[in-house]
């Protein structure tokens, strides 16, 4: 049969299509700039492509092992978006007209930015800035578990408590930069950020007996009830082959758990009982809570700067911060 | 489904049918009796990996791939892509229930994994399906499948299946629907030994798997065989390598000789049993050549293994590193099993390096904040780095770092530069009481001069930055020109527009009418007020088409109208005299019709306006139904 489209079906379809057709930009959206290029510039924003020397200019601010935390100069980040909007502007008028625009434009950045990464099980958040923070590791945790679990809290949370949702700060971006360095940047100041082993590899396991019998290597497995999965606080020896170097003997193992704590002795109580749940690094206040000077120890303090010849000409935010901390 | 952060084991997953060769036979029972229909027999195998992995199958690897740290308390693991491939296959027919594959952890010299070789499906069902014609083999002694291959007991527990929750892992491993089957290893790996993990097939080998014998609590070696007997296994095999014409080369005999001191110093005297015992259990092959003797069985027997790539390397006389020592100069008189390899891969195990002791051991701090003083912490496996000579950047307490820079005039010097991550929280710039907020249009504008005289070049850095990676990126460059043209241009124009007046307001309505074809709008309205002809005034006229050379044929070169048409389109001269004599009449069209008697509006035309359409249509429908008459068949 001969297919024939007809003007009513064309017609059809072009009224349909309409309304999906791409808006001018400049009008129609929901903002001032352009969709692509609001994506863009917020993603600029949150320094996407910008050369890790520029973020962190000596090797030694962040030598191997080593977790650093960080505030986002937020000028910093807004002379990086007037460079990349500059591209636009030829003639004075154009500028004049920039500068008119610009509060305009840095609002909705800020709300733009906070929506540059949104996984598909969260809800994007916008509205005006707050401030952001972050950390940078370099550590072989970080190339050898690639997909460890970095969460920030603005409260503080139980170290082994379920996933506090409400008091999760949102992770705005969380990168590699290399294989061993990991950048993440929350949206507000964090009370404590928890670094955790990534779930997807987890392992069965045991612990060693302690005190080690004098005859060789021991290993001792922490049971858990069956059902709840809470520890009893009780263990059994974990059974080896005879004569062979470290060779777990699974059966009996099995055997024994059962007859120590019950259950149906099925596959997925083994497993309850022999897994071991992912390590959890806590960072966030201890007990003697160190003041900001142990944190950061300056080559060249205020104190000396304000010495300098020239101190009265440039008194910044940042100075001045300082030494209302100070 | 399962939730965020949750997972559910499983025991196992098992196909509903495992792989291999069927065969099925369908008969029918007729009624009534008496009737037959022939039975039908199809074949068709069920495949799947068997002597290789496809790459897509392992998913992750623990303890990581090459990977030196704390593995002791773990078991190690492999995690698999497809839940049901542990069931797949059948170790052999009684055991429908075991899964058939085991990872076995074999520590240096343990065993010979060679990679390449022909497939071999002797003793196997369903010799021709297989998945590739080479594979990988591990040989190793039956004392080594004693001590650490699996019992059949084990091996229910040593396999399961993982549902976990995709959207949860930042890269969700590369898995497509969250069910995931994992292998473990039986064997607990040791510091400061050297494992290598094999992902063996114990197809065919059920025979071969160790009974179970009562357990114990505690173990106390860590490897099947000693250092020092590995080691002479690996000197003799570098003999038999050497071996010329019934003799050993020098080197290789000074070699022999010390190793063999370097073993009596690493074992007392009488506990190690070198090979030389008279009977190997692989007989030497018939066929040799008239120019080799045989000198030690041991060294024929590895011999006629020779030619095989060797997986690992053996260096000097006191060093093996992965599978590669014959196992026949280990154990003359075992009996080798041969397995089947679909993957394998090596890690050591060490006293300090797992997750908790890495991230415990972060040196945490500001950003600014200097390593501690003294040699930098030595990894595992890494020789100490010499000190620094470097002197210690000079930071500020507001995060400024003194850098080397060279100024505009060629001078070396310092300056400071701050990036974007600082120790301090900054306050950020706000728009003041007039409500501008100051934009920066050149790099130049953000050089300040810090209290000390140095240059402080940290936000004309960031400009610069941007500027550049906007500049390389050409989809947003289109997109900030073509937002300045869309945005800019028709706000500049509308600000002309606060003007009173009527060539104003036209532009005015245009502009508001129709925004986004702004440019065009205004061309139309600057043209609709000035009058097409008076366009002149506005500059030279573009010709609207080049003109041609003269060919001589047309209407300018003195031809009639009638003449050139009909020459041009090859029609009899006097038919297009008379067609043009006749005027539009003549081409269908109603003469008494002119253009400005047609109504302007749509909602002034009446039934009448439309009588020469409904015309034209019927008779299209008479044609189309005549047309279809004749194709029907019908006579007309």
């Amino acid at each position: 049969m001969k297919v024939t489209l007809t003007a009513h079906d064309a017609l059809g379809v072009a009224w349909d299509a309409k309304q999906y057709m791409v808006q001018p930009s400049g009008q129609g959206g929901t903002g001032l700039l352009p969709d692509g290029v609001r994506d863009w510039l917020a993603a600029l924003r949150l320094t996407e492509g910008v050369p890790f020397q520029h973020l962190v200019v000596d090797d030694r601010l962040l030598p191997p092992e080593s977790i650093r935390f960080f505030y986002l100069d937020r000028n910093w980040t807004d002379a990086l978006v007037a460079g990349a909007l500059s591209v636009s502007a030829i003639t004075t008028d154009d500028r004049a007209q920039l500068q008119a625009l610009y509060p305009q434009v840095r609002d909705e950045l800020d709300a733009a930015e906070r929506l540059v990464r949104v996984p598909g099980n969260e809800v994007g958040v916008d509205g005006p800035a707050d401030v952001v923070t972050g950390l940078l590791i370099r550590s072989r945790a970080v190339s050898g578990w690639p997909a460890m679990h970095v969460r920030a809290y603005r409260t503080e949370v139980p170290d082994d408590g379920p996933d506090d949702e409400t008091s999760r700060l949102h992770l705005m971006r969380l990168e590699r930069l290399a294989p061993s360095v990991l950048l993440a940047l929350f949206d507000g100041v964090p009370a404590v950020v928890h670094l955790e082993e990534p779930r997807s590899g987890l392992q069965f396991g045991f612990e060693l007996t302690d005190p080690q019998p004098p005859a060789g290597l021991a290993y001792e497995l922490p049971l858990r009830t069956p059902g709840t999965g809470t520890e009893t606080g009780a263990t059994v020896p974990v059974p080896f082959r005879p004569g062979a170097p470290g060779v777990v003997d699974l059966a009996a193992l099995q055997a024994s758990i059962l007859r120590a704590v019950g259950g149906n002795g099925s596959g997925a109580e083994f497993a309850l009982e022999v897994l071991r749940f992912p390590y959890r690094q806590v960072f966030g206040p201890s007990e003697q809570d160190p003041s900001f000077d142990e944190l950061f120890q300056p080559q060249v303090g205020i104190e000396q700067i304000r010495t300098w010849p020239d101190y009265t000409i440039t008194v910044t935010a940042a100075e001045e911060q300082a030494e209302g901390e100070s | 489904m399962v939730s965020q952060g949750d997972f559910i084991l499983h025991d196992a997953v098992r196909p509903a049918v495992p792989d291999g060769a069927y065969t099925l036979t369908v008969t029918q029972q007729l009624d009534p009796p008496g009737q037959s229909v022939d039975p039908l027999t199809k074949y068709l195998a069920v495949t799947g990996p068997r002597f290789t992995l496809p790459p897509d199958q392992p998913l992750s690897f623990f303890p990581p791939q090459n990977a030196t740290g704390a593995f002791s308390t773990r078991l190690p693991q492999i995690v698999l892509q497809r839940r049901t491939l542990p069931w797949e296959r059948l170790i052999d027919d009684g055991e429908p229930d075991l899964p058939w594959l085991a990872l076995v952890v074999l520590a240096d010299g343990e065993g010979q994994l060679t990679t390449g070789q022909p497939v071999d499906t002797t003793g196997l069902p369903d010799p021709d399906l297989r998945d590739s014609d080479t594979r990988d083999v591990l040989t190793v002694t039956e004392r080594v499948i004693s001590q650490v291959f699996p019992s059949k007991q084990d091996l229910p527990w040593l396999c399961h299946v993982r549902e976990v929750d995709l959207s949860d892992t930042e890269l969700a491993l590369g898995d497509d629907d969250g069910w995931l089957a994992v292998v473990l290893a039986n064997r607990l790996p040791q510091p400061g030994v050297h494992y290598t993990a094999c992902l063996v097939s114990l197809e065919g080998h059920g025979g071969d798997l160790p009974a179970t014998e009562p357990p114990v609590n505690f173990f106390t070696g860590t490897t099947v065989y000693t250092r020092a007997q590995v080691n002479a296994a690996a000197v003799l095999q570098r003999q038999s390598e050497t071996f010329v014409d019934g003799t050993f080369s020098e080197a290789a005999v000074s070699e022999a000789a010390v190793s063999e001191a370097a073993v009596s110093e690493a074992e007392p005297p009488g506990a190690v049993t070198l090979v030389g015992a008279p009977l190997p259990a692989t007989k030497p092959p018939v066929t040799r050549d008239a120019w080799s003797a045989p000198a030690l069985p041991g060294v024929v027997a590895a011999g006629q293994q020779a030619g095989t790539v060797v997986k690992g390397r053996v260096s000097g006389a006191t060093s093996v590193t992965g599978l590669s020592v014959n196992q026949v100069f280990i154990d003359p008189q075992a009996r080798l099993v041969q397995f089947t390899v679909l993957k394998h891969w090596s890690f050591t195990c060490g006293d300090g390096g797992d997750f908790e002791s890495l991230v415990r051991g972060l040196d945490d701090g500001m950003l600014g904040t200097l390593p501690p003083p003294g040699p930098p912490p030595t990894t595992p496996g890494t020789p100490p780095g010499a000190p620094s000579t470097r002197p210690d950047p000079v930071i500020t307490d507001t995060g400024h770092v003194q850098t080397a820079a060279v100024s505009r005039s060629g001078d070396p010097g310092q300056a400071w530069y701050r990036g974007p991550f600082t120790p301090r929280q900054i306050l950020r710039a706000e728009p003041d009481a007039t409500g501008v907020l100051p934009l920066l249009h050149a790099a130049d504008q953000a050089r300040r001069v810090g209290p000390d005289g140095l240059e402080d070049l940290s936000l004309a850095t960031a400009f610069e930055i941007g500027r550049l990676l906007a500049t390389s990126a050409p989809a947003v460059v289109a997109g900030l020109l073509g937002w300045r043209q869309d945005g800019y241009q028709p706000a500049r124009v509308r600000g002309i527009l606060t003007v009173p007046g009527s060539l104003q307001a036209r532009l005015r309505q245009v502009l508001d009418e129709n925004r986004a074809v702004f440019s065009a709008g205004v061309a139309a309205g600057m043209l609709g007020s000035l009058g097409a002809d008076s366009a002149a005034r506005l500059g030279p006229v573009r010709p609207l088409a080049k003109p041609g050379p003269d060919l001589g044929v047309g209407l300018a070169s003195g031809g009639d109208l009638a003449s050139v048409v009909a020459q041009g389109f090859g029609l009899d001269q006097g038919q297009v005299s008379a067609v043009l004599a006749a005027g539009p009449a003549a081409g269908g069209l109603d003469p008494s019709v002119t253009a400005s008697q047609l109504p302007s509006q749509l909602g002034e035309l009446g039934p009448a306006d439309f009588a020469a359409a409904r015309a034209g249509l019927s008779a299209r429908v008479t044609s189309l139904v005549a047309q279809a008459r004749l194709l029907a068949g019908e006579e007309p």
